[in-house]
Order: C-alpha cells, then sequence, then structure tokens
C-alpha cells in the first residue's frame, strides 16, 4: 500500500537522516538494534544495563 | 501465525488432557468452540495468553489455582501435581511448540503461589524438535504481550477501546505493531546517555569548578522537566476523563425531550463561537506579522527627513552620486589625451594617475543606491501611514469579532440558567455535571497550558546550560572526544525523535483509512470512524449540517473495535513487504481468537459481527454459548466453519434451573450442560463433520 503519502513519510524520513553526522547516524543504529535486543525486558528492568551499555558502544564510535 | 492446537492438561476445569485443533483452510478459516456461561471459555481464551506470556487477564478469580481443583482435592497429601498448556503453531514458515507448566506438592487444600515453567522448541522437517533458547524473548518477538489483548480478544472489555481511556491501549498497541517502541525507548534513553557522558568530562581548574557546578545545573533542570512532564500527562489524562464525561452528558441532554431544543442552539452557539474564536486568532496573528514586519515604522517619523537632508548635502558637495563617470575616464585612456591636452602615453604618470582614478570612479552600485535611497527614504511617510490604517483595521475587526464572542458567551451562558430553570430535575441535575465537568477541564487545560511553558522555560535554561559546557575548555583529547561523543548522540536523539513522529502519524494514517474502509462494509449506520491523531477511535455522525459524535451504540461499538482490530492485522501483515523494512516491526499473518464477542448484541448486529468474523483475519476462533449466538450466529458463520468443538460443562449441582443439557450440532447431539456429575469441570469435544 505504497501511496503518495507513504512516499512523503519515507522522503521525510530521508531527509532527517541525510541531516545527520555519520557518527550520530551510527548512534541511531546502535541504539535501535540495542533497545531490540531489550524489548522483552519491562522498560524499568531494561532502562539502567541499556543506557550503561550505550554509553559503551559509543565510545566506540566516536 | 496459524495456531494448529491447544491441549490443556489438568488446567483450571480442564480435567485430563483435553486438546482442540484448529481450522487453518482459507475457505473453512472458522474455529468454534461451543460453551455454556461459566463453563471453561474464558478460561480457553486465558489459556493462549497463560501459555504465551504466562498472564491471566483480570477477571479470573483465584489465580493461583492453577492445577484441576479436582485432581487437587482427591490426591494424597505430598503427592506432586501438575497442570500445563501446549500450544502448536507455525509462524515464519516454522512450527514450533509452547507448552507452560507449573509444578506442586500437594499440601492442604489450597494450591501455593504457583512458579511457572516454559518451554518453546521448533520441529524441524526431520521431525526433531530443537529447544529455543529465551522462549521469552522469541515469543515476544513474534507476537509482542502488548499487542496480545488486540490477537486474544474479550468482547465485553474489546467495547472499552472506543471509550476515551482506550486511547492509550491503542496508541501502544499501534507503537508496538510498528517496531516503534523501541524507537521510543530510545527518545527517552538517549538524554540519559548525555548525562552520563557529561559527567565524564574533566576540565581544568577552575573550570573545572564552574563544569561540575553546571553539570549539577542540568541535572536539576532534567529532574524539573520531568516533574512538569509527569504534572502534564497526570493533568491530560484527567482531561481525557473530564472531556468523557463532557461527551456523555451531552449526549445525555440531547435524549432529554425537555432540554433538547435549547441544548441544540446551545452546540450551535458553541460552534458559532469557535468559528468567531479561529478568525478573531487569525486576526490576532496577521496584526503581530504586519508589525514584525513593519513596525519600525512607528519609530522613524523624523529620520526621513534628516536623511534626505545629509544626502542633499553630500550631493551639494559631490561626494554623491559618484562624481566621475567611468565611461569619460575610459574615453580619455582610448584616446591617449586626457580634456586639458596632456598626452596619456602608457606608463606614463598621467595615465597612471587617471587609471587609479578610474577604480574609483562612478561605482555602479553607489549610483543605483543613490537613486533607490532617494525613493524609499520618500516612501517613508506614506508606509508609516498605510501601516497604521491596516493596523487600525485589524484592532476594529478584532474589537468586533471580541464582541460577537462576548454576545454568544452571553447566549450561552443564558441557555444554561433557562436549562437550570426547567422543572425537569434530570435535566436540572445533567446541566450542574456539565457545568462542573466542563469546570474541571479548563481547570486541567489551564495546567497543562502551565507545564508546558514551565517545559519550555527549563529547556531554555537547560539548552543554556550546555551551550556554556561546549564553550568550557576541556583538559585532554579524551575529553575532547567526549564532547564530540554528546553531539553525536544528542543529534542522533533529536532526528529519532523526528522519525517517530512522522512513523506514528503515518501507521496511524494507514490504520485510519483500513478502519474506514472496513466499518464501510458491515456497519450497519451511516457513520464515519475515526482514528483521531491521538489514537482515539471516534464513531461520527455526518447526519447533521456538523458532524457530531455519534450515539453510544454496543453494536456499532463493537463493528468499530473490530474494525480496528482488522486493520491490525492487515497492517501486520503489510509489514512483512520489504519496502516497509526501516523499522522491523510485528510482521506476518495473525489469527483471531474471540470471547463471547455477541453478548449483549441484538439479532441485527449478531449478523453483522458473524458476517465480519472470517473476514478479519485468515483464522478466526470463535468461544461462545449457544444462547449468545442464536441460530443466525450458526447460519452466517456456517460456510466458513471449519471446525467445532462442544465445551461440555460437569457440576455436581443438581437443582440447575433452564439448563441446556444436550446441543445438536450437524445433525449429532453432544453433552452441553452435565447436571449433577460426579466433578467439577469442563471437557473439550470434536464435533463431527
Amino acid at each position: 500500500m505504497t501511496d503518495k503519502e507513504d512516499q512523503q513519510e519515507i522522503d521525510r524520513i530521508q531527509q532527517i537522516l541525510k541531516g545527520v553526522s555519520p557518527e550520530a547516524y551510527d548512534v541511531i543504529k546502535m541504539v535501535i538494534a540495542l533497545e531490540r535486543e531489550n524489548l522483552h525486558k519491562s522498560e524499568a528492568l531494561a532502562r539502567n544495563t541499556v543506557r550503561e551499555e550505550m554509553v559503551k558502544k559509543a565510545e566506540g564510535i566516536v | 501465525m496459524k495456531l494448529i492446537s491447544i491441549e490443556l492438561e489438568n488446567f483450571r476445569p480442564y480435567q485430563g488432557t483435553q486438546k482442540a485443533n484448529f481450522a487453518r483452510d482459507p475457505e473453512g478459516n472458522v474455529t468454534v468452540l461451543w460453551g455454556t456461561n461459566g463453563g471453561g471459555k474464558t478460561t480457553l481464551l486465558n489459556a493462549f495468553t497463560w501459555a504465551l506470556y504466562g498472564v491471566l487477564s483480570n477477571d479470573v478469580e483465584n489465580q493461583n489455582q492453577l492445577i484441576n481443583i479436582t485432581i487437587w482435592n482427591s490426591a494424597s497429601e505430598g503427592t506432586p501435581l501438575t497442570a500445563s498448556v501446549t500450544i502448536e503453531f507455525e509462524h515464519g514458515g516454522h512450527f514450533y511448540i509452547v507448552k507452560r507448566s507449573v509444578y506442586a506438592s500437594k499440601r492442604g487444600g489450597v494450591q501455593p503461589r504457583p512458579k511457572s515453567e516454559l518451554q518453546l522448541w521448533r520441529r524441524e522437517s526431520s521431525g526433531n524438535l530443537e529447544t529455543i533458547l529465551n522462549p521469552n524473548g522469541r515469543l515476544d518477538q513474534m507476537l509482542p504481550k502488548r499487542l496480545s489483548s488486540f490477537f486474544f480478544v474479550n468482547g465485553e472489555r474489546i467495547e472499552g477501546l472506543v471509550k476515551h481511556e482506550g486511547g492509550d491501549d491503542v496508541r501502544e498497541a499501534v507503537k508496538t505493531l510498528l517496531g516503534l517502541e523501541a524507537m521510543e525507548r530510545a527518545v527517552m534513553h538517549l538524554p540519559k546517555v548525555t548525562q552520563k557522558l557529561l559527567r565524564g568530562l574533566k576540565a581544568e581548574g577552575v573550570a573545572q569548578q564552574k563544569l561540575d557546578h553546571l553539570l549539577g545545573e542540568m541535572e536539576d533542570a532534567e529532574r524539573m522537566i520531568q516533574e512538569q512532564q509527569r504534572r502534564r500527562n497526570a493533568a491530560k489524562k484527567e482531561k481525557k476523563h473530564f472531556d468523557s464525561e463532557i461527551e456523555l452528558l451531552n449526549l445525555k441532554m440531547t435524549q432529554l425531550a425537555e432540554a433538547r431544543e435549547l441544548h441544540q442552539n446551545r452546540y450551535r452557539l458553541e460552534d458559532q463561537l469557535k468559528r468567531v474564536q479561529a478568525a478573531r486568532r487569525g486576526q490576532e496573528e496577521e496584526r503581530a506579522r504586519l508589525v514584525g514586519i513593519s513596525g519600525f515604522l512607528a519609530f522613524l517619523p523624523a529620520l526621513p527627513g534628516s536623511i534626505l537632508a545629509a544626502c542633499e548635502e553630500l550631493r551639494e558637495r559631490g561626494e554623491l552620486p559618484a562624481p566621475l563617470k567611468r565611461a569619460f575616464i575610459d574615453d580619455l585612456i582610448e584616446r591617449n589625451e586626457c580634456i586639458c591636452g596632456t598626452p596619456l602615453d602608457e606608463g606614463s604618470s598621467h595615465r597612471a594617475a587617471l587609471e587609479h582614478w578610474r577604480a574609483r570612479a562612478g561605482l555602479a552600485e553607489v549610483e543605483a543606491a543613490w537613486n533607490q535611497l532617494g525613493g524609499i527614504v520618500g516612501s517613508i511617510d506614506e508606509q508609516r501611514l498605510q501601516m497604521y490604517d491596516t493596523l487600525r483595521g485589524f484592532g476594529e475587526r478584532i474589537a468586533e469579532a471580541q464582541e460577537e464572542e462576548r454576545h454568544i458567551e452571553h447566549g450561552i451562558d443564558d441557555i444554561g440558567s433557562k436549562l437550570k430553570s426547567l422543572p425537569s430535575e434530570e435535566v436540572v441535575e445533567t446541566e450542574e455535571n456539565l457545568e462542573a465537568a466542563k469546570l474541571a477541564r479548563d481547570e486541567k487545560v489551564a495546567a497543562i497550558g502551565a507545564a508546558n511553558a514551565e517545559i519550555q522555560r527549563l529547556e531554555g535554561i537547560k539548552e543554556n546550560l550546555k551551550n556554556q559546557i561546549g564553550k568550557l575548555e576541556v583538559r585532554d583529547a579524551r575529553s575532547r572526544r567526549l564532547k564530540n561523543r554528546v553531539v553525536a548522540v544528542e543529534d542522533a536523539g533529536i532526528a529519532l525523535a523526528s522519525i517517530l513522529e512522522v512513523l506514528s502519524q503515518g501507521v496511524r494514517r494507514r490504520l485510519d483509512a483500513r478502519i474506514k474502509e472496513l466499518y464501510r462494509l458491515v456497519s450497519l449506520k451511516n457513520y464515519e470512524p475515526e482514528l483521531t491523531p491521538d489514537f482515539e477511535l471516534k464513531l461520527w455522525d455526518p447526519s447533521g449540517s456538523e458532524r457530531s459524535l455519534a450515539p453510544k451504540s454496543t453494536g456499532e461499538n463493537m463493528l468499530l473495535s473490530l474494525a480496528f482490530v482488522g486493520s491490525l492485522i492487515g497492517e501486520a501483515r503489510e509489514a512483512q513487504s520489504p519496502d516497509r523494512a526501516f523499522v522491523q516491526g510485528i510482521g506476518g499473518d495473525f489469527p483471531v481468537v474471540m470471547d463471547a464477542v455477541f453478548g449483549n448484541l441484538d439479532d441485527d448486529y449478531r449478523q453483522a459481527v458473524s458476517d465480519f468474523l472470517p473476514r478479519l483475519a485468515s483464522q478466526v476462533v470463535i468461544l461462545t454459548s449457544k444462547a449468545q449466538a442464536g441460530e443466525i450466529v450458526e447460519q452466517e458463520l456456517r460456510p466458513r466453519l471449519g471446525k467445532q468443538y462442544v465445551i461440555t460443562t460437569h457440576t455436581t449441582k443438581t437443582d440447575v434451573s433452564s439448563a441446556t443439557e444436550m446441543l445438536t450440532l450437524n445433525g449429532d447431539a453432544y453433552r452441553y450442560q452435565v447436571i449433577g456429575s460426579d466433578r467439577t469441570g469442563a471437557e473439550l469435544t470434536e464435533v463431527r463433520n
């Protein structure tokens, strides 16, 4: 169901992603992957470990 | 996901091993399990969610009593006992078996709080079972728990989706479905990550003290922002509650004959008030724009005269416009002779002097500016007077609108007073409640506004602190890297928040279109459904001059809720397509298991719902009593029936009035209720084709 509005949505997302630095783009990929891994845990349970992990993984990016 | 079978072993009323296989044929995709009220249907629905997620719905009594009570009571002390639910299903081209079990040793009459054990296997093509590690995580990836209430549906509760409080559930479901939950969590976590990173910064001497101080202030600002967000969310929730109450009271008022006319007049006035207010705000915005662009003219009454005088003086001195024309000098150089007769040979000092003058002569920009200046300065007075006129026009129109607003408000108040002086106590009471609810709602609107303003102020403070930290000289290369890291994390957070908004509204739009389409197919009324930008399901009546909320009807609400479930299933199916793979959502074909879906519906709606259900999903399991469904449902569903089961209910009671002891299906009779049985419980029997 890719209509005109779906395409506009895709364009807007691409525009947003074009506007970020390569480092910020890698951070986006990293955090989404990390959150997805921990999605089966409740937010309260996951939050501390996820944030610590993000800090560590950001070191590998910038 | 396609359900293959469910097997219950000593699970609550189901004694021994009871198994049901589900219809999977596209033409005959419906399985019906017929059971009496209180006979084990809701337990069966809960068996699915318990096996997959370990949860039972709140309306299940004695939640610790999972092992069949007859088995428990008849066992001798110390006997190890077990109960389990096993579901076999297919997902993504693989076959899985999930089994949740509880074990307990008999100690007295009350079962201890159960601790369940979950196992998940994948069936290999060879038939061997491969154990899947982290079964909770894997199951949640296939069908997240947050979505389960939309696929394992309690008909008595699903209607709640259409109510205000349903908005949160709908929003959460949509985000989970599209995989936006991960993104949402990331947006929430990234500011905290930034703070953690900033705490690692190191500066020299006094700068370090300042840095510590700034970081402390920033954490305070963040804490205050969170507090304000909490207040705002609480106020929003309460506002929703009052909105819902106002809607109900308004509907009630239109149904009270004595009040109807006055109330409809008030509706009209309220609409008119909204329009006048919107027009006035438009004028105010235009006025603000004009002041922003031309407001400076008000401060220049004497300036144009001074500028012209200064320019005139320059002109009289020959300094403006540029005293020499470039073309004139070019001519002299070309002729190699000055106007005074001096030869202008190549390399001569006279020629060099003229060339020097040429560079400064007749600057086109200066001449153009001179010409423009005269025109612009001359028209300033005129522009100022024109601005005053336009402003006066805005002022007059705004004042007129304000006067009209006052007049309409007076009319609305007047209607309120008239309603309160009507002889009907019900009208007076409803009007008083309506007034109180509107007042309370307005207070919440003010609280939301105050929290928003405070959040904006605190965000400004935080931004300022961040800038100050950014300007501090850090001590070493590590801290400099850290600063860059902070920038990348912040940018990522901002970009993700924007993407989240785009995707949320995108999926809302798609679901809205699907709901409209599905609802149109099945509705018995000419209503229009809408999934609002706040993710609330609304039903509108477009028959009047202005659309209004449709009167509450259990049947229409049920159809709308089912249309929403159908739209979720459609969106999940669509999410499998590769061009939608930006965020990994929940993709696939999902079944729907529904309990008590026909309760409280009249025959027209039973027919409409039973016509709709087989089209809702590629696999549908319906749990219903014969009394709830009636003949109409059986007739409607017959062409799509793949499998049928009877849940036979056993009770030791002998004085049950109006029991249906036998059920006839496909020409065969089945035991439905066994009165005066030797046990209390339920068993499944497949209906022969």
